[in-house]
């Protein structure tokens, strides 16, 4: 028995098994069940089988096409935003002609360790409707009107894309500087000799070479940007918004299974969320050569 | 360095750098302000960067560390335990697993690690619910272990330390097998100490996530005595019975040992997601 | 290297240590796991373990429970009380009802929220109609209605969520407007109008996130959100109506958007407190609001009962409010059941809910009681500067309710109505009856079988 233990055919077992035994546990039973209960009616005690019901409701639920836009526009916004910025931010940082940089590297990265509850408290008294609270104290400084910012589809929107760009542009930094340590300063050198300038390097060397970065960021992006829900959670104060502006997939998920109690028709929103994410995922990784790499 | 043209770079840089500093700063600064006033005042008008001395005072400040604030250092207590907990079992959990594949051949082993790719690639929001369900069948519901299992073996931690692994010279583990270590002995001994920065970088990482998590711990949750400061942040904004003095100057203090430990720790964060990257 | 990192990592366990340590000693003799009220030295005493969403009821139980076992020495009772956050706690009570563990003796729950419990065939809450029936007859029916079903009585309301109309007098005067002239909203938005000309402030309000006042005006009405079978109508006339009034009274600065969405948020209180609203139709159990929040009113406030349309037999609408009801499988079920009875329906578990949180009393044998009515010591008496219960005795016969708000629907459209009506039609200018017709057809697919 011992021996079996320690032998190198079973010790890689060994290791992976802690992982085995959660990805069956904790993911792959419940990804089976919210399957099963996509299919369902649930009820305490009873769950009937009722086929594609609750994905053909699901089709006909304005509600739910509404958190499905705004889903993908956030999405959106969030890769126009948090994959630019930060890897400028990080080739400026990391540049041998800035000089202090790290105390710019270390405040980028608080938001980032700053609870989403607290920077949802923050931002939602920030953009308070009343002419006191600092947004509106900037508008009116510039002589235009008082907004009540998280109530229009625009502002509510231009809201939930800043507190995500605050959380994130730090980390997402952070990967591209991780990113760039791993390009040789030489031909950053050799480039300037040449007589490029600096958006030449920046454009010719840095966003090339750092495109696995950009891969492993856009991936974690995108996942992040069809997940949202906490961001807006806080920043209403809960789940509901005025015309739903600030309802996402995953909000709508918590809707319906939480709150309304449908599990099966909850489980089939996650369903459908599943499949994008998994599809949208493949297509990016496949444009990418992800998996060629992986297989080589 | 009298060149024009690198000092119009320069002056570019940091104009970029000052922006989004403040932008980053701004909503921290407004929060350090606030938690010196009123906070029903607040939340009545909405903060800014105003400084009325007269109007500002060290009130929430005597209240946070009186016992009217009692359940706030609980919730501090339970997060800190929880972070503390979380992120030493997600290491060592994620650095066996990622040795195991990293180190060794094995039948199925890319299926496996197909494994860990699918699991990064399905948000945790979608199986919450479900899992959710399960956790109350397992009789689960209102414990710290519900909260930390089902990240224990955290796929972009495994992957993280895989890249560090296969980065190691094959060498060291055959010398080792020579020496008559164990497969696991190997590991502990050789391994885990070249593997010391990437253990930095995940920390931080883990120890950000797990500090900040919200939803999960919301639903798991059940006594307030058992919540962390993030729950027990949120329970003070409910319709019923408010308590801003609390929640901001709360929310302001939350922040504080977070980055004091990620100040400490950054170089090696650095250093750490550096070797680990993912590589061109 | 190794040094530094032995060394950072012995600091990071001294940091937690320490703050563990200091924090968990200082406190941790002090933290129960929730508050134990009533006879805690008893080891006899039935324990109940009950869920709130408020401190408040902390303290008003406290009070009950003490003067319980008072009345009944052989007959203890202890209850623990945990309180969860809102949504929280709903939440969880619906899991644990499903799943059949996990649910506590006793719980408060939220009217918006309620008829999710008594959805079904197999609800789990405890009928309480034979322990009410010593009080049955003194407390305002319409309340009881609220949390029945089919003749059983789930729930022990907490208030009469009288809907009545404050008034700022000083501001008014000023305005050289006299309330006590205001009957019908004709009256009303006249008087908005005259007042929002003259000093460029807000007369009433309009909530575009709580239909506190929407529900007033569609019960004036005669309507409701059903149609005559109890099917999803919210698009019919009678709401149509309603909202049209209440579109018309905005449109003529009678009423305007309280900032924050409602008068029952603290933006809203901030309005109202420095003087940018005047008129206020909510609910009486403001009353602890407004000795909270809105201070510099104090002496200022009248109450008056809420404007009507003509010749309606409605003249107040309950609003609010949180009914406690008993867990079925409790073990403790029928003695807890026998407890929230007296805790929440007798003559003095109204005083005591008016006196401590300002929560007008529904056993109406109190409103006649000269001595409880006319308290010197009670701050909410203090508060205003005419007395409540004239207003409430007033109303008295014109106590009503919504069917729909005892049916599943009712949490659902009062969400729909909060979230996209108001906002489409106040704050977007939306056609009323397409944003009616779109909110029948989001709660139609909803409630789809």
């Amino acid at each position: 028995m011992k021996k079996v233990f320690y032998s190198k055919k079973v010790a890689p077992f060994v290791f992976i098994l802690p992982f085995v035994l959660t990805v069956i546990i904790f993911w792959l039973l419940p990804v089976v069940k919210s399957v099963v209960m996509s299919f369902q009616d649930v009820h305490p005690g009873a769950n009937t089988w009722v086929g594609f019901k609750n994905f053909r409701r699901l089709l006909g639920d304005r509600i739910f096409v509404i958190a499905v836009n705004n889903t993908v526009k956030f999405t959106i916004g969030m890769l126009l935003l948090l994959i630019p910025i930060p890897m400028m931010l990080a080739c400026v940082v990391n540049s041998t002609i800035m000089k202090h940089t790290k105390i710019f590297r270390t405040i980028y990265f608080i938001p980032a360790l700053t609870s989403v509850v607290v920077a949802g408290t923050i931002f939602r008294l920030i953009l308070g409707e009343s002419d006191t609270a600092l947004m509106n104290r900037i508008l009116i400084f510039f002589g235009h009107d008082p907004v009540k910012w998280l109530k229009k589809p625009g502002t509510g929107y231009f809201a939930l894309l800043i507190l995500a760009c605050w959380r994130w542009i730090g980390v997402n930094m952070m990967y591209y500087i991780a990113g760039l340590q791993n390009i040789s300063r030489d031909l950053y050198e050799s480039a300037a000799i040449d007589g490029a300038s600096g958006w030449k390097q920046f454009t010719k060397i840095s966003v090339p070479l750092l495109k696995p970065t950009t891969t492993y960021v856009l991936t974690i992006s995108i996942n992040a940007g069809l997940a949202m829900f906490v961001e807006s959670y806080m920043l209403y104060k809960g789940n509901n918004s005025p015309k739903n502006i600030g309802l996402t997939i995953v909000g709508y998920l918590y809707r319906q299974g939480i709150e309304k109690n449908a599990m099966g028709y909850a489980s089939a929103v996650g369903i459908l969320l599943m499949l994008i994410v998994l599809v949208i995922n493949m297509i990016q990784l496949t444009l990418s050569g992800f998996f060629k790499k992986e297989d080589a | 360095m009298k060149n024009p043209s690198i000092l119009a770079r320069k002056i570019l840089g940091y104009l970029l750098l000052f922006l989004i500093a403040l932008f980053i700063i701004i909503p921290i600064y407004a929060l350090f302000i606030a938690s010196f006033k009123d906070g029903t005042d607040m939340v009545q008008n909405g903060i800014n960067l105003k400084i009325v001395l007269s109007e500002m005072n060290l009130d929430n400040y005597a209240m946070l560390f009186s016992k009217a604030a009692l359940r706030y250092w609980v919730w501090y207590k339970n997060s800190m335990i929880l972070v503390f907990v979380q992120v030493a079992l997600t290491l060592i959990v994620s650095a066996l697993v990622a040795y195991g594949f990293a180190a060794y051949d094995f039948p199925f082993k890319n299926f496996f690690f197909f494994f860990v790719l699918l699991i990064m690639s399905i948000p945790f929001e979608i199986i919450m619910l479900p899992l959710y369900q399960q956790i109350n069948e397992m009789k689960m519901a209102d414990t710290y272990s519900a909260i930390f299992l089902p990240f224990l073996a955290n796929a972009s931690t495994i992957f993280f330390f895989r890249q560090y692994i296969i980065g190691i010279p094959r060498e060291i583990i055959e010398a080792g097998r020579i020496d008559g270590a164990t497969e696991y002995g190997i590991f502990f001994r050789l391994i885990i100490p070249i593997m010391k920065p990437s253990f930095a970088a995940m920390a931080i990482l883990n120890g950000m996530n797990s500090w900040n998590n919200v939803l999960w711990p919301l639903l798991v949750l059940r006594t307030d005595q058992k919540f962390t400061l993030p729950i027990g942040l949120n329970t003070l904004v409910t319709p019923y019975g408010n308590n801003y003095d609390l929640l901001i100057v709360g929310s302001f203090f939350a922040i504080i040992p977070i980055v004091t430990l990620y100040l400490c720790f950054q170089k090696y964060f650095i250093e750490g997601m550096t070797a680990g990257s993912v590589k061109g | 290297m190794k040094r530094k990192l032995a060394m950072f990592l012995a600091g990071v366990m001294a940091l937690s240590a320490v703050t563990v340590g200091t924090v968990g000693t200082v406190f941790a003799d002090d933290a129960g796991d929730y508050t134990t009220i009533g006879a805690t030295d008893s080891e006899d005493a039935t324990v109940i373990e009950h869920w709130t969403f408020t401190e408040l009821f902390t303290a008003f139980y406290s009070d009950m429970v003490d003067k319980w076992n008072e009345e009944h020495p052989d007959d203890l009772i202890k209850i623990n009380v945990h309180v969860l956050p809102y949504d929280d706690m709903h939440n969880k009570l619906q899991i644990a009802l499903n799943s059949g563990t996990g649910a506590p003796d006793t719980v408060d729950i939220e009217i918006s929220k309620f008829a999710n419990f008594t959805e079904g065939d197999n609800v789990q809450l405890m009928d309480l109609s034979e322990q009410a029936a010593p009080y049955e007859k003194d407390v305002l029916q319409a309340r009881l209605d609220i949390f029945s079903k089919d003749g059983k009585l789930y729930g022990a309301p907490t208030h009469g969520g009288a809907t009545v109309a404050f008034y700022n007098t000083k501001l008014l005067s000023e305005a050289g407007i006299d309330y006590t002239t205001i009957k019908t909203w004709d009256d009303f938005k006249e008087a908005g109008s005259k007042y929002y000309e003259e000093t460029g402030k807000n007369f009433g309000n309009l909530d575009t996130s709580s239909n506190m006042l929407f529900n007033l005006l569609v019960a004036e009405m005669g309507a409701d959100y059903l149609d005559a079978d109890g099917n999803l109508a919210v698009n019919n006339e009678g709401v149509a109506k309603a909202l049209q009034l209440e579109k018309d009274l905005f449109d003529a600065h009678a009423i305007s958007i309280v900032p924050g969405g409602q008068a029952d948020a603290d933006e809203g209180y901030g309005a109202y407190n420095n003087g940018d609203f005047t008129v206020m139709i909510m609910p009486l159990w403001m009353s602890n609001r407004w000795i909270n929040y809105m201070k510099d009113c104090k002496g200022n406030i009248a109450v008056a009962p809420a404007p009507v349309v003509e010749d309606t037999k409605a003249l107040s609408v309950g609003g609010g409010g949180t009914g406690t009801a008993v867990v079925k499988t409790s073990p403790v079920a029928d003695k807890a059941a026998e407890f929230i009875a007296y805790a929440k329906l007798s003559p003095y578990a109204s005083e005591v809910q008016w006196n401590t949180l300002g929560n007008d009393p529904m056993n109406t044998t109190t409103w006649s009681d000269e001595e409880f009515t006319h308290n010197p010591d009670n701050q909410f008496l203090e508060y205003y500067n005419n007395n409540p219960f004239d207003t409430l005795n007033a109303i008295k016969d014109g106590f009503v309710l919504l069917n729909s708000q005892t049916t599943k629907y009712y949490p659902s459209i009062s969400n729909e109505f909060n979230t996209v009506v108001f906002n489409a039609v106040f704050e977007d200018g939306d056609d009323i009856q397409e944003t009616l017709d779109i909110a029948q057809d989001d709660l139609t697919n909803e409630f789809a079988e």
